[in-house]
């Protein structure tokens, strides 16, 4: 699938917001050509404030992404996945760097916008509550110029895909709050653009249509010839689907690749859960084969608590590990061992970036 | 005295299609409980969340909630239980600092002065917020803006707690602090809770009870590793062993491990090694006995692997049974 | 964490009243940093109310020596202190009419509404509690469009009468407040969420702009129009203050066709006529809006918000 030119190409996209000239009610205010000397006689007079530092928010991201490819990205909250998507979706300019999205260069930004769909779970994006999840729809393809007979038939269609026919009857003010989420990604659906953006799309889902969500995004879109960038934060809803990920972290980009090539730095190590009750915590470190410990109590009656922990992968570590867990008196209810997830990585790389800083 | 005890709520809201939003819903909930509110998009959570904290009235059943009248002092429960709505932070003041948000509320909940301050610094520091303090809400993430609208909630020191979807739109650190705070709130300051999520793992890790809803009624409540114990689902436990003794080697009697259908087992890749897989109805219980079983035969565990019954197949045999109904 | 219900009241010996009190100061300590924090804001506000003022003192030069005989002798021969009287009233009387709609709409959008419930106070409390932005934003009006009249535009007032004049101007304003609460509770009791509220359009677009006199003596309308005038509280309010305040002004030819039926002093038919409207706008203005808050709580639509 890799073969043949990317579909969407960046190359040293750096991304800084200024620093925000505000009025003192937090209203931005504009701050460049002619009303420069606005600006200053509004400091003057003490109307504004400028609230801290230029925010850098991507640097010197190279990205290339083929067509049909399922593309994750992945990385905590504010490290500048959703920037980056903006920006692919012709909604921000760079600050720097190149690029182009479905052969037009990221200059012409309106021309990519019309051949993007871009879906963000923050807000409900223009939901006309009064209407009917059906009429939302369906009056979005006749905005963007579908015939009525086409725009009926997608609008089926695309219902069918976020498991709503029976409900998009129903007003949107009727509808409860995953399901109104689920209209607003059967109207990015609509179109069939060749780049579809999805912005945390599973946030509030429920488990089945969350699970129905990723199939959908995973396999339906990509055999309708459509080009997917995925962002997430919980990780392993992207190590399903994605064919390849990036990993973001403090606006860069510190790694691209299909998942297990992502894994190879955790080679060498597995991930031990553990669920134990009673005992108290173990009182010495962790011993040489246990990497890290992650401890979460459950409360209710049973007193049970969860344990992931990051070890080497030697004969004996499984052992080390349960020893040292009942080191503190208890009993091991469950044990299962698997290779390291894509969140491990999010989990391993946090220290090391401190360190560094 | 049970802190929630209501019977036979009932609620169609008004409109085109006059969604039935519950139906017959009966609840006993006891002090410091967790209890997880289950169930697709659209199954009546919020409903009843909105109905136990006073917001809403039900049309049919009625009961108690901290003691008071569900239908007549809907004003005083209002008053004493904390409600955090997927959507809270859509209340915050855009024209108030992270801080002064707080600063707002704290007299309305009746906290001034020294202790103000104080309750407000915990809650910032607790949230992972003392570094916005002072910025505008507009500038922080939304799941900073989540984490602000639960504090607003807690400040008040309400006994009751109800949280929708309390950690939606956090990444992991922010789910962990979230969770960390629920837990708490329940087990050191014996806060009761009611909290819906999407995220089974989240429920299996918060809540001492579970009640599953579907199209407005209960499919199941019962404490949480009742509800799992209740499925019936087998699940294998493998483990691979090394031999005390290469020549011998026997394998446990699934009686002698609570709750194993049967013991199968295969020669391993090494010549002293063993794989074994236990077939069990609660893998919980199997776990301690078939460990307890490896040691005592001086085996070495070189690898295992079990799969518990978890929520997420609860969820999944549950609305499949709704399913299954007309 | 308090574990138990009477420990949790324990943290509250003040009393209902008090806790209520402190929680109107936060509601006004809020709105003042906000308000403070809009300079942009003040000064238009200052323009604007320059410019208004202006407007008039221009049309009054106008009607220069015509003024005594258009406004009809009971009020005086000023056409600038008659009508800075009804500019400086109108904006005291329009917040209290259109606030609590506009501010219960707001809640409504934003989500808080079901955040002020579910807090220790009475269902009325964010209402008043609104208010207090208006008492910063509006109330101050008052003295700048008075200085603008007085000391640009030539006004001129008396002030021996002033807390009579302060206590019609009270009355004014609670009845004002009383029909407020009728048009909020429309919000919720006639469901009208989007376009114009009734109540509110048919009191302050219609009647008060077209019929009250605020520019001109309601004595330039028809008689129909002027007893469909007297049914709200601006056109008493206006007749009393003008008398109290304008110099020249007379306190006993009757103006409104009221005082010419009624065998009482002109001034003495607004005191009753204000008194009475409060009397039944304010209590039913209370009823109806916490039946609008209790349908909306049927309904779940307190918030759009689910």
């Amino acid at each position: 699938m890799t073969v043949g030119a990317p579909l969407i190409r960046l190359t040293g996209i750096s991304k800084t917001y200024p620093a925000a000239e505000l009025s003192l009610r937090g209203t931005k205010l504009v701050t460049q050509g002619p009303a420069l000397w606005a600006k200053q006689l509004a400091r003057a007079a003490r109307l504004t404030a400028v609230s801290g530092e230029p925010v850098r928010a991507l640097t010197d991201v190279t990205l290339a992404v083929y067509p049909g490819e399922v593309f994750g990205l992945i990385g905590p909250n504010g490290s500048g996945k959703t920037t980056l998507v903006k920006i692919v979706a012709g909604l921000l300019r760079p600050s720097t760097g190149t690029g182009e999205v479905a052969g037009v260069d990221l200059a012409q930004a309106a021309i990519i916008r019309r051949r993007v769909s871009y879906v963000s779970t923050t807000g409900w994006m223009g939901l006309e509550w009064a209407l009917t999840a059906e009429e939302n729809v369906r009056f979005f393809g006749l905005l963007c110029g579908m015939s009525p007979a086409l725009a009926r038939q997608r609008t089926l269609a695309a219902l069918g895909d976020v498991g709503l026919v029976a409900d998009g009857r129903k007003a949107v003010s009727e509808l409860s709050n995953g399901m109104r989420q689920r209209v607003i990604l059967a109207r990015a659906l609509l179109l069939r653009t060749p780049i579809v953006l999805l912005d945390e799309p599973t946030v509030g889902l429920d488990p089945v249509h969350r699970r129905q969500m990723l199939e959908l995004v995973g396999e339906t879109l990509p055999k309708r010839g459509q080009t997917v960038i995925i962002v997430d934060h919980q990780a392993d809803a992207i190590e399903g689907i994605a064919r390849r990920a990036a990993i973001m972290k403090d606006g860069r980009l510190v790694g691209v690749g299909t998942p297990a090539e992502l894994l190879e730095s955790l080679s060498g190590l597995k991930v031990v859960e553990l669920i134990s009750r009673g005992g108290a915590q173990p009182e010495t470190l962790p011993p040489r084969p246990v990497r890290a410990v992650e401890q979460v109590l459950r409360p209710g009656p049973l007193g049970l608590t969860q344990w992931h922990l990051t070890v080497e992968e030697r004969p004996d570590a499984l052992e080390a590990a349960l020893g040292w867990v009942l080191s503190g008196g208890g009993e091991i209810l469950q044990v299962a061992e698997h290779a390291p997830h894509l969140a491990d990585l999010l989990a391993a790389q946090a220290p090391d970036e401190q360190e560094a800083g | 005295m049970a802190v929630i005890d209501v019977l036979g709520i009932g609620k169609r809201y008004p409109g085109r299609h006059g969604t039935l939003a519950l139906e017959g819903v009966d609840l006993t909930l006891g002090e410091g409980a967790v209890l997880g509110l289950l169930g697709p998009n659209g199954a009546g959570k919020t409903t009843l969340i909105k109905i136990l904290s006073g917001l809403l009235v039900p049309d049919s059943g009625g009961g108690t909630v901290l003691g008071y009248d569900l239908l007549r002092q809907a004003s005083r429960i209002r008053a004493e239980v904390s409600l955090v709505a997927p959507t809270a932070d859509v209340g915050i003041d855009n024209n108030l600092t992270v801080r002064q948000n707080l600063v707002f509320w704290a007299p309305v909940y009746g906290l001034h002065g020294a202790e103000a301050r104080q309750r407000i610094d915990m809650l910032l520091a607790r949230l992972d917020l003392e570094k916005k303090a002072g910025d505008w809400p507009m500038h922080i993430s939304a799941g900073q803006r989540q984490r602000l609208a639960l504090a607003r909630s807690l400040l008040a020191e309400n006994t009751l707690v109800f949280l929708d979807e309390p950690t939606n739109k956090l990444d992991a650190d922010g789910v962990r602090s979230v969770r960390d705070m629920i837990r708490d709130l329940n087990m050191n300051h014996g806060v009761t809770v009611v909290l819906t999520t999407h995220v089974m793992e989240e429920a299996e890790e918060l809540c001492s009870e579970i009640m599953f809803l579907e199209r407005g009624q209960i499919r199941r409540h019962a404490q949480t590793d009742e509800v799992l114990r209740s499925l019936g689902i087998v699940r294998p436990i493998r483990l691979v062993l090394g031999l005390a003794d290469r020549a011998v080697f026997t394998p446990p009697e699934p009686t002698a491990l609570a709750a194993a259908e049967d013991v199968s087992w295969d020669v391993g890749a090494a010549p002293n090694e063993v794989s074994v897989t236990v077939r069990s109805s609660d893998v919980l219980a199997t776990t301690p006995a078939l460990l307890a079983w490896v040691f005592g035969q001086g085996h070495r565990l070189l690898g295992m692997a079990s799969a518990p019954v978890t929520l997420d197949d609860a969820f999944a045999t549950l609305s499949a049974a709704g399913e299954a109904k007309p | 964490m308090a574990s138990s219900v009477s420990e949790q009241q324990g943290r509250h010996p003040e009393g209902a009243l008090v806790r209520e009190a402190r929680t109107l100061w936060a509601f006004a300590v809020r709105e003042y940093r906000i308000w403070q924090s809009y300079r942009v804001n003040q000064l238009m506000w200052l323009v604007n109310i320059f410019v208004t003022t202006l407007l008039f003192f221009l049309m009054g030069l106008m009607v220069k020596g015509k003024a005594a005989a258009l406004i009809g002798g009971a009020y005086g021969t000023n056409y600038m202190s008659f009508i800075v009287v009804a500019i400086a009233l109108s904006t005291f009387l329009y917040t209290n009419l259109s606030d609590p709609y506009t501010r219960i709409a707001r809640s409504y959008y934003n989500g808080t509404m079901d955040l002020l419930l579910l807090s220790p106070m009475s269902i009325f409390t964010p209402l008043f509690g609104f208010m207090t932005k208006s008492i910063l934003d509006d109330y101050p009006r008052l003295l700048i469009v008075g200085a603008f009249g007085v000391f640009l535009f030539g006004a001129v007032f008396r002030f021996q009468h002033i807390l009579a004049a302060l206590g019609f101007t009270a009355l004014a304003l609670a009845a004002a407040f009383g029909i407020g609460m009728i048009s909020a509770s429309s919000f919720y009791l006639l469901n009208i969420k989007r376009g114009t509220e009734p109540v509110r359009f048919i009191v302050q677009q219609l009647l008060a702009t077209l019929l009250a006199g605020a520019y001109y003596p309601v004595t330039v309308l028809p008689k129909p129009l002027q007893w469909i005038a007297c049914l709200i509280p601006h056109t008493y309010v206006f007749d009393a203050l003008r008398r109290l305040m304008d110099p020249g002004a007379r306190l006993t030819v009757p103006v409104l066709p009221i005082q010419q039926v009624l065998p009482w002093s002109p001034l003495v038919v607004d005191a009753v006529a204000l008194s009475a409207m409060t009397l039944i706008l304010l209590p039913l203005g209370f009823v109806l809006y916490g039946q609008g808050i209790e349908k909306a709580r049927r309904n779940g639509t307190l918030t759009r918000w689910q």
